[in-house]
């Protein structure tokens, strides 16, 4: 795979596991990077050979995932000439995130991951404080209010914010952590953009972090990116319970 | 909801944490009626054979709620084995094995058990401990309640404990349905120092402290155990939430 031209954000969909390479973990990143829609309809996912060495697992094991994610419907598979295998974005990409992933999560793995990210957005607002210039500003202003209208932009915007957050900090440890959790939990974190209200509220809440950025205080964009943090894993939790009901009413 | 309200939620929410806690508690009553401490004599390990078969099915059983169990002796408790954990881990999916633990006091690994709370407080009040939840670095690795029962010698010092580690994700699973059956207003179920076991309210947060019951909420505790429901008022965000979802 040609690395120097592959945007931050692909580079977390191909970084290789941390943990014991398995079709599963394979599948769960390919599938929320397809969802999030990181990687876009139509675009063609490296070969099997290339997307196990990427991921350093087994060949074998990029081919079942292959075959997990072809059973979703998320790609397509194309023979011969010009083939491979292409993205085949969901057409309700909310539904399919609620059934497959959301209902797999307890109340305890959410709040301790929103607690982890939390902690970790919270200090790379901080340190961006301190260390933003004057461009950094104007990129994370653009990058923080989109004015996206559709669940799956708003989605994407969100992430990228807080990925330019965390680059403005000077941290290349700090900017991994923040790629590897956005990867991690993928596009669940940000189910609140599912609401214009909850698209709008962001988007406030972005310029709030930017403005005490840009105004050095590392206090003020610490406490506003942790509750904005906080509102959106509560949004998480409020549809992981009102799942339990669907499937207590489905009994 | 389409079941009549025929309690307080409240008290129908403690009576699911009293099955909760039973369905823990009574097979670590029989485990601990398995132990007899000899009068006069340090035990040997061998003694403590009928744990083993106790403990795993502990691990086996069909609603997978125990993710490890067994037996922990008082440090000179047993004649060939000192500071001993007869403790067994593992479950669906995974392969049951003892707990390995260093039980060489001098070594940089070693851990005093004496002073965490699932060994210290049965050992102050003679009775059974629910510790937690609690993030369990020595076994679980995970957010967890540890269940404890006393085993005591004919004096009444207590010899051991038998115990069982439950994840908080478990609990969770086994109380949520109940708590959302219960009615419509939010119910948060809390440990006796007011730590969040499980809520339907996101501002609760699992593992978070509520120092003092929060105005408008109601508690009510099952009787004997370490546990609160608590319920909070009518319509809440949550519900709005619920209801246009």
């Amino acid at each position: 795979m040609p690395n120097r031209t592959v945007p931050a954000s692909h580079r977390a969909v191909y970084a290789p596991l941390t943990q014991q390479g398995r079709a599963e973990a394979v599948t769960r990143r390919l599938r929320d990077a397809i969802v999030l829609g990181v990687l876009g309809d139509g675009e063609q996912l490296p070969s099997e050979i290339d997307l196990a060495e990427a991921l350093g697992v087994a060949p074998v094991t990029a081919r079942e995932s292959l075959q997990s994610l072809r059973d979703l419907g998320l790609v397509r598979t194309k023979r011969g000439r010009g083939g491979g295998s292409f993205v085949r974005a969901p057409a309700d990409p909310d539904a399919l995130l609620l059934r497959t992933r959301l209902a797999e999560l307890s109340l305890v793995d959410i709040r301790d991951f929103g607690d982890f990210y939390r902690a970790i957005a919270g200090a790379a607002g901080a340190y961006a404080a301190d260390r933003a210039a004057s461009e950094d500003i104007d990129r994370l202003r653009a990058a923080g209010v989109r004015r996206d209208v559709d669940p799956g932009g708003s989605r994407r915007a969100e992430a990228q914010f807080h990925l330019e957050v965390a680059a403005a900090t000077q941290s290349a440890r700090m900017t991994q952590e923040e790629l590897r959790l956005q990867a991690e939990f993928g596009p669940l974190l940000w189910l609140s953009m599912a609401s214009a209200e909850g698209r709008q509220r962001s988007e406030a809440e972005h310029a709030a972090i930017v403005d005490a950025i840009a105004a050095g205080d590392r206090a003020a964009a610490r406490s506003l990116t942790e509750e904005h943090v906080g509102r959106a894993i509560d949004a998480v939790v409020r549809m992981r319970l009102a799942l339990l009901d669907d499937n207590t009413a489905g009994r | 909801m389409t079941k009549p309200l025929l309690q307080d939620p409240a008290a129908l929410v403690a009576a699911e944490i009293d099955r909760f806690c039973t369905a823990v508690f009574a097979p670590l009553r029989a485990m601990a009626a398995a132990v007899t401490i000899p009068v006069g004599r340090a035990p040997l390990l061998a003694e403590f054979a009928a744990i083993e078969p106790l403990a795993i099915a502990e691990l086996r059983r069909a609603d997978a709620l125990v993710v490890g169990s067994g037996l922990v002796a008082d440090p000179g408790l047993i004649a060939d084995a000192p500071w001993h954990l007869a403790w067994w881990t593992g479950g669906p999916g995974r392969p049951i094995e003892p707990l390995r633990t260093v039980s060489d006091p001098a070594a940089d690994g070693f851990r005093d058990y004496t002073l965490l709370e699932w060994w210290a407080v049965p050992r102050r009040t003679g009775r059974r401990h629910v510790t937690g939840p609690y993030v369990d670095y020595l076994c679980t690795d995970a957010l967890t309640l540890t269940f404890t029962v006393p085993v005591h010698r004919a004096d009444g010092s207590m010899a051991a404990v038998v115990g069982s580690d439950v994840y908080v994700a478990r609990a969770e699973r086994f109380l949520l349905p109940a708590m959302r059956a219960a009615g419509e207003r939010p119910v948060t179920v809390v440990n006796a120092a007011g730590r969040v076991v499980v809520s339907t309210f996101a501002g609760h947060a699992t593992g978070a402290l509520l120092r003092t019951i929060p105005a408008g909420w109601d508690g009510h505790s099952p009787a004997e155990l370490p546990f609160k429901a608590l319920i909070g008022p009518g319509q809440s965000q949550d519900l709005a939430y619920r209801k246009r979802g």
